[in-house]
């Protein structure tokens, strides 16, 4: 598989020469297996051509056999990795045939033993992957070998443990070394030598040696990695790619097991001692059969908090999401029979047992509007208009970065309660990619990997907000909208140009110049960027204020100040456009254009009402618990409204966009 | 694999294809050691950038003959060292490197084979006439020349001396899936754009400006089938009979083609990405909403060829109609039920048309049957050669066969099958 790495190497250079200090797994090249092989295949009767002249040899075009590295020496491995010093402390990315080396050179002082004056040494650690391993898989290790590269660069400065560390490897080597030197003599010389460097590096009982083999055989295993180097430094880490898809190969289910649900005790061994106390709070009242308020407020913690301050580890995020929608089970995906159980509870916990391990696909309702009206407007009424490449853009642009992108999951763990926000979020995380060390920044402490970069810039949105909302608007737009930077067309053209690798900001001048861009386009509806943080804020806000159950006033901040106008903007512009020409939607509350059309009465006067404050939820892209959620209303009442507004609404049965990118068919 | 419809920027990890930038030739000097030997355009990598790098571009001689890739310093150079023994040099040996360097986002995979391919033919050339080691002053403009073309028509055409080199940039990509009897290959062009299967904008505006000849010409096309242009002689029988309802058994019985070169020939064109694959359309299929379906809603691009390639002739379809059936695809809903429903008949478009289509956007996907045996049978005693058949169907019973899949392999028809599973209390069936 190839998430999984090949090989790990540890590469020291130092004044005294380059040398690979530990190499793991170490495998032989059997090549007694390889000459029977070709015995297997030598015809008997072949002449046999002792040397063929004619042709050039084949090179090599593969460096991995049977899942091992094979065809490097310890000393070309050693020369390749001891990178010269212009490269150090920078991602070092070597790819030779079909492996590709990563690793994260990094330079330190090192105190060598006959005087006090520090010298400095390269140390390297260096993961082997297979070449077409994705980058985000690659990235990951390379984050994993910058962190043990300064973890031990830490201990280094403390207590000089890599000094000693390596005098007892160095010592290992040479004396093993030397006695099978003596022992062994001839071309088998160097394959022993070899082999005993490994029996060496298994045998010494150091650190060094098995903080980066735990760390292999952490993520062969577990995907997550925490490991203390010299019984201090706690390293850990995760691999996404993996966690994730733990569930998909196939396992035998014991039919038992399906009632036990997450063992809390698990999650709890699995924490680190120092975690906060409302986390252990929260596990501890933690069931797959209570919703996320339910937990929260029995952990004695807010919603948001819960949401933002935690990041949620994978396993109890995966359980919350399928805590939230208690009382929609049913297993639709399939096994049928299979789940057949005494009592309620015991099926849930049984489906919720089943939903977790993906074995069972959740699909929830979503609700779109839909007029007779709309397509023929679209296409024929305005051609000029440039919808097409706009929304197609965007809606490609969701869909696909939430279906693939490892780094999303950490942002749409957020997508339960407040789905404005997440996908905002999700919209942002290629700038998860900005923090990749390029040149300039070399020395940052990058540890970010398992902290979801959402929450970082929900805070300071939301700090931004409160303390400029008017500057926020700009810069708000930029990181968040990555829509309205593919609408723009000629300006960011030039832009980029210029700015092929850089980051954000060149655009930040490029949406000012952009609104007048749009406003030309879309002169009826205000469609543009000025309204897109007013969306952001209320939404926010009115995430705060669900934990409190206190969301009546949104209706009116929707409908008065209009700040929903963007959610709300694509659909009375594209559906209701010939209504929204004549009267002026955002300001009468009641009188709907589709009570209009309808052509109901005012007995219809609460049921048109609660449609107009859910419309912007009629987009196929919150589902029915979701709306339920987020505007306070019973499924009774949403039921009604759907089954009233049956001739313009339209309902459809999918999975959670999220939830999809783990199903293994995706 | 990421997302690229939307993302403008360039970033290590993108996946996109970059230009060539520059083309040197480096070399061992049996006294400078490492250098440069000829580089165009001049100068674009610094001495010191070279130097720090150099292990890589000419790396110990044991390691020799594989391509290297490595990212450093902005660049990302792609290599392929090449040593010659032969005691006319001053050590005995020669070593050269002919490199190409790319942006250190971009990918090189592609650009791989012609850099070895480059590499072994200028061996051939430095081992006739020392083309290479002499510092030929026509260096320059080879490389000048191959940079120009490769970028621009990505492919080229060097001749020196005896010989000619043909070069092509060709593209990588995804192996294609198995083909199986029971597939459907569908002709994607005929389906209209936006084309399936590719992000429709595959390189965004933005960067068309800044590097329009490195970027693929092909995803920007209008991509039309040309019945008779040199199609091989297998592909030019099958491709009349890719309708989007024939299945892969049925085209090979039908044109009387051997059946594993019917697949080959369809996996090859999936390959390219001239045809997809979806399942049979059957009525008694269940298809349900993926999340892709939203973008019909809202992308007037898809609605457009939605409508065009669903009419039947007249323009009467009305888009709602159409959203309400695929709507109704639900879960436990056979299309047969919907069609009655809907009274499909008297619509104006064609439903299987509607299938197909929504099936290649991604927008549907049909469920699939996978009966399980649940609980192990009671073996009937001695009574096996009656069952023998039965048997034989029912060992395929184990969840990770579709029905069309045992269908085919054990050469039944559907009903059959669906009657072996009704009667069988032991047999379960999972939808997915």
């Amino acid at each position: 598989m190839e998430v999984n790495p090949l090989n790990i190497f540890f590469v020291k250079s130092d004044s005294k020469g380059d040398r690979l200090l530990f190499r793991y797994p170490y495998t032989l090249e059997n090549k007694d297996e390889r000459k029977q092989e070709k015995c297997g295949r030598h015809n008997p009767y072949a002449i046999n051509i002792t040397e063929d002249l004619l042709q050039n040899p084949q090179s090599q075009t593969s460096n991995i056999c049977k899942g091992q590295l094979s065809g490097f020496t310890d000393e070309m491995l050693s020369t390749l990795f001891a990178v010269k010093a212009e490269l150090c402390n920078r991602k070092f990315e070597l790819k030779v045939n079909d492996v590709r080396f990563v690793g994260h050179p990094t330079l330190l002082p090192y105190r060598t033993n006959k005087d006090d004056t520090a010298a400095m040494i390269l140390i390297n650690i260096v993961f082997a992957l297979q070449a077409s391993a994705s980058h985000s898989i690659v990235k990951c290790y390379y984050d994993l070998s910058k962190r043990l590269g300064k973890a031990l660069r830490h201990e280094e400065k403390r207590c000089s443990y890599l000094t000693e560390e390596m005098k007892i490897m160095l010592a290992a080597h040479d004396e093993l070394s030397t006695l099978d030197g003596e022992v062994n003599s001839g071309e088998n010389d160097e394959e022993n030598s070899r082999h005993s460097v490994s029996s060496t590096t298994y045998s010494t009982d150091n650190w060094i040696d098995d903080s980066p083999k735990n760390a292999f055989h952490l993520i062969l295993q577990r995907r997550i990695v925490q490991v203390r180097i010299n019984k201090w430094v706690l390293l850990s880490f995760c691999l996404p790619q993996k966690a994730h898809q733990m569930h998909n190969k196939g396992l035998i289910i014991e039919p038992e097991t399906i009632d036990k649900c997450v063992d809390p005790n698990d999650l709890l061994a699995s924490i680190p001692l120092d975690s906060s106390q409302a986390l252990l709070r929260l596990i501890k009242a933690y069931s797959p059969l209570k919703s996320l308020q339910t937990l929260a407020i029995e952990a004695d913690i807010s919603l948001t908090q819960m949401l933002s301050e935690f990041s949620l580890p994978a396993p109890l995020w995966y359980v919350c999401r399928s805590g939230v929608s208690t009382g929609e089970w049913g297993p639709r995906g399939g096994v049928r029979g299979g789940a057949g159980g005494s009592g309620a509870g015991r099926l849930a916990r049984r489906v919720a047992w089943l939903l977790r391990r993906r074995l069972l696909l959740q699909l929830h309702t979503y609700v779109q509007f839909n007029s007779p009206h709309w397509p023929r407007q679209r296409s024929h009424g305005h051609p000029e208009h440039d919808g097409p490449e706009y929304f197609c853009e965007k809606h490609d642009s969701y869909y696909q970065s939430s279906n693939v992108s490892y780094s999303s999951l950490n942002h749409l763990q957020l997508n339960v309660p407040e789905p404005v926000e997440a996908r905002d979020n999700v919209n942002s995380f290629p700038d998860s990619d900005e923090d990749y060390p390029t040149q300039n920044n070399l020395n940052q402490t990058d540890f970010s990997h398992t902290k979801p970069i959402v929450i970082e810039s929900e805070n300071t949105k939301f700090d931004d907000f409160q303390v400029d909302s008017a500057n926020h608007s700009f810069e708000g737009v930029d990181v968040i909208d990555g829509l309205i930077k593919t609408h723009v067309t000629d300006f960011d053209k030039e832009k980029q140009t210029n700015s092929i690798d850089s980051g954000i900001s060149p655009k930040v001048n490029g949406n000012i110049e952009n609104d007048d861009n749009k406003t030309k386009l879309f002169n009826t509806s205000t469609y543009n960027n000025y309204e897109t943080p007013n969306k952001q804020s209320v939404s926010f806000d009115s995430g705060i204020s669900n934990t409190n159950r206190v969301l009546r006033n949104v209706h009116n901040e929707t409908n008065g100040v209009n700040p929903e106008k963007t959610m709300t903007s694509r659909l009375s512009d594209g559906s209701l456009r010939d209504y929204s020409e004549n009267r002026d939607t955002s300001s009468d509350e009641d009188v709907s254009p589709r009570q209009k059309y309808n052509g109901y009465g005012c007995d219809r006067r609460h049921g048109v009402s609660l449609n107009l404050k859910l419309q912007r939820y009629f987009r196929g892209e919150q589902h029915l618990e979701e709306i339920m959620f987020m505007e306070n209303v019973t499924r009774s009442q949403l039921m009604q409204l759907l089954d009233k507004f049956k001739d313009v609404l339209i309902t459809f049965e999918t999975e959670d966009p999220a939830v999809a990118m783990l199903y293994p068919y995706q | 694999m990421f997302s690229e419809a939307l993302e403008t920027r360039y970033y290590e990890g993108c996946g996109r294809e970059g230009p060539i930038r520059c083309i040197f030739l480096s070399e061992f000097h049996p006294v400078a050691g490492p250098k440069i030997a000829c580089q165009f355009p001049e100068d674009y990598i610094s001495k010191e950038d070279f130097d720090s790098i150099s292990t890589y571009i000419i790396p110990k001689p044991p390691m020799q003959k594989c391509t290297m890739t490595i990212n450093a310093l902005g660049h990302k150079i792609v290599g392929y060292p090449i040593r010659i023994d032969n005691s006319r040099y001053e050590r005995n040996m020669y070593l050269f490197n002919l490199c190409f360097i790319c942006d250190s986002w971009s990918k090189t995979v592609q650009y791989e084979p012609v850099v070895k391919k480059l590499g072994e033919h200028l061996t051939l050339m430095e081992e006739e006439t020392r083309f290479v080691s002499n510092g030929s002053s026509k260096m320059p403009t080879l490389l000048a020349h191959l940079l120009h073309d490769l970028n621009t028509y990505r492919r080229a055409t060097l001749i020196e001396g005896d010989t000619v080199m043909h070069l092509k940039v060709v593209e990588v990509r995804q192996d294609p899936p198995a083909v199986h009897d029971f597939d459907v290959p569908v002709l994607v062009s005929s389906v209209g754009l936006p084309q399936p299967g590719r992000p429709r904008s595959n390189s965004p505006e933005g960067s068309e400006m800044q590097s329009k000849e490195h970027l693929d010409v092909e995803h920007d096309e209008l991509f039309v089938i040309d019945m008779d242009a040199d199609w091989d002689l297998t592909t030019k029988q099958l491709l009349p009979l890719i309708n989007g309802y024939n299945h892969v058994a049925k085209i090979s019985t039908d044109t009387k083609i051997q059946n594993a070169l019917v697949k080959s020939c369809i996996q090859n064109l999936v390959y390219y990405g001239v045809v997809t694959l979806i399942p049979v359309l059957k009525f008694s299929n269940i298809y349900r909403a993926t999340t892709k379906l939203c973008r019909l809603f809202h992308d007037p691009d898809m609605q457009k060829s939605c409508l065009a390639f669903i009419n039947k002739g007249d323009d009467k379809t009305s888009l709602a109609e159409v959203l309400r059936i695929l709507c109704a695809l639900q879960q436990g809903t056979t299309l047969r039920t919907v069609c009655e429903r809907h009274a499909v008949d008297s619509n104006p478009f064609c439903i299987r048309r509607l299938v197909v289509f929504a099936q290649l956007h991604g927008l549907i996907r049909c469920l699939k049957r996978y009966p399980v045996i649940v609980r192990s049978p009671s073996r009937p005693n001695g009574l096996i050669s009656n069952l023998d058949q039965m048997f034989h169907v029912r060992r395929l019973f184990t969840g990770l066969h579709c029905a069309d899949e045992i269908c085919c392999m054990a050469n039944i028809d559907l009903p059959t099958l669906d009657q072996m599973i009704d009667d069988d209390p032991n047999v379960s069936v999972i939808w997915r």
